[in-house]
């Protein structure tokens, strides 16, 4: 339990945190392992969980564009690489909506702490403070990566 | 102090990263990501501190795979 938290520490997710509050996270959650290639959430599939990198490297893939009026990328794009301490599914957890892209591993032994919504949810309802706290961090999250795609687009051109 | 870091690279082809490193980015410094090498030409601050991390922004240019020797 030591180490699982040591580890979590270095996710901003937690930021904010105290290490007992951080050892209440860790206790809803589990573990998982992926080689390279390995597909771990789908676009569109129901989104339940958020996503800790751990070790390894993913990326995230946004579908080609499927809406005639709406332009999109023609084929599937990568858009980002994410590293250790990095989450992703975060969308799906704040908002419940179907998953927006898929997200591949890229390296083999790929590990992710998986927090279920339900019971993360749960667990803010007990503790309101743990909750803003994650809420507040996940925000940050969001606008540094909507920040990091304005920044790609600018490099583009 | 987690130096969390935006790596954008020139030229739009590559999708960048965003990653922890121990040590903060500096400039001429060649960065690997997966099986590419760059070389960083920028680094700013995204946005300020928070706790123990520091939210940094990179350009990265692409500098040219190392050709394989024939076996």
């Amino acid at each position: 339990m030591e180490e699982l938290t040591e580890l979590l520490k270095r996710s901003d997710l937690f930021c904010g945190l105290t290490e007992e509050e951080i050892r209440q996270v860790v206790a809803i959650g589990h573990w998982a392992t992926y080689n390279a290639g390995e597909t771990i959430i789908r676009e569109g599939a129901p989104s339940d969980e958020l996503y800790i990198i751990q070790k390894g490297l993913v990326e995230v893939v946004v579908p080609r564009g499927t809406v005639p009026d709406i332009p999109g990328p023609p084929e599937a794009t990568p858009v980002v690489r994410l590293g250790e301490g990095q989450i992703f599914g975060e969308m799906g957890l704040v908002d419940r909506g179907s998953r927006s892209a898929t997200v591949r591993a890229l390296m083999d032994g790929t590990t992710v702490f998986v927090l279920p919504r339900d019971a993360f949810y749960a667990l803010c309802d007990q503790n309101h403070a743990i909750g803003y706290t994650v809420m507040r961090n996940i925000a940050r999250d969001l606008s540094f990566k909507l920040r990091h795609r304005n920044l790609r687009v600018v490099a583009g051109w | 102090m987690i130096y969390k870091v935006s790596y954008v690279v020139l030229g739009g082809r590559h999708p960048g990263a965003i990653v922890n490193r121990d040590t903060p980015p500096r400039l001429g410094e060649v960065v690997v990501l997966g099986e590419d090498r760059f070389e960083v030409v920028e680094v700013t601050d995204l946005i300020p501190p928070q706790g123990d991390f520091a939210y940094l922004h990179v350009t990265l240019r692409p500098l040219r795979r190392k050709k394989r020797k024939p076996s």
